[in-house]
């Protein structure tokens, strides 16, 4: 069972085109911006995007409301050398954060949240410290 | 450089969503264990990881949205196999209700099956089809 991509099934495909190729900074290897899919390569697992509606239809969820005011159900995780370089390059382009660069000690990373043209959670982060208690699994 | 590492799942069935992601999908957990809010698993490529979704909400001050609503999926998480006829099988085998059965897609290059985790992650297995002359 090999772990190939994790497809993100956007309503604004050509904004979340845009965003993982000039934005995040990845390859996309199949697909242009006025596709309905895209592979975008990122060394390891594939970020895929497809237009929500016709993966909907592929699983008989077509009627369903295509999105709601929830809660974030996933969220994908980036490993950066400096987080805070990292988000100053990223405002740069226009990202807005949802946290800016925070020390979490008990997760062992500085990390900061923003979101697709979508509204998909992302995480960049470096590794910190992490404290005593987390790393032997205490409270 | 940005390096892609974990897909985090923020479930609301940690201990459920554990023993799927061990027993049935066969991953080795490299963090965490089925009692505790976090955990991850080695896929070979990037980690899959659990994280309760409540504890997610809080850091990212979204604690008072509704936690779930009846939408259409957001993302999938998609894995090669052998043969998908096989994997189906097996699965089955494992108790999975599969929310779509093998279907080829000619036009995607893949058969497919679709089955969800027990928080309704929508996870899809697919081999490659033979590719069809023009």
């Amino acid at each position: 069972m090999q772990f190939i991509s994790v497809r993100l099934l956007v309503s604004d495909f050509p904004a979340c085109f845009r965003f993982y190729r000039d934005v995040m900074g990845f390859k996309p290897t199949f697909g242009e911006e006025n596709d309905v899919y895209a592979f975008f390569d990122t060394g390891a697992t594939g970020i895929e995007l497809f237009v929500r509606q016709l993966m909907a239809e592929a699983v008989g969820r077509a009627d369903a409301p295509a999105r709601a005011n929830a809660q974030d159900g996933g969220m994908l995780s980036f490993k950066v050398d400096n987080v805070d370089e990292t988000c100053q390059q990223l405002k740069g382009r226009g990202v807005a954060f949802v946290t800016e660069p925070t020390d979490r000690a008990d997760w062992g990373v500085r990390a900061a949240h923003f979101r697709d043209p979508d509204g998909n959670l992302l995480e960049i982060y470096h590794s910190i410290q992490m404290t005593e208690d987390a790393r032997t699994g205490g409270v | 450089m940005i390096k892609y590492i974990s897909t985090r799942l923020l479930v609301s069935d940690f201990p459920a969503c554990f023993r799927f992601y061990r027993d049935v999908m066969g991953f080795t957990s490299n963090h965490g264990d089925e009692n505790g809010e976090y955990a991850s698993f080695d896929t070979g490529a990037t980690d899959i990881a659990l994280y309760r979704w409540q504890d997610m909400a809080r850091e990212i001050g979204q604690a008072e949205v509704p936690s779930r609503a009846v939408t259409e999926c957001k993302a999938l998480l998609c894995f090669e196999v052998d043969d998908v006829d096989e994997t189906y099988r097996q699965l089955r085998e494992r108790g999975t209700e599969f929310a779509a059965g093998l279907t080829d897609h000619p036009d995607w290059g893949m058969r497919t099956a679709h089955f969800r985790d027990p928080d309704g992650n929508l996870i899809e297995i697919f081999h490659p089809l033979p590719t069809q002359p023009e």
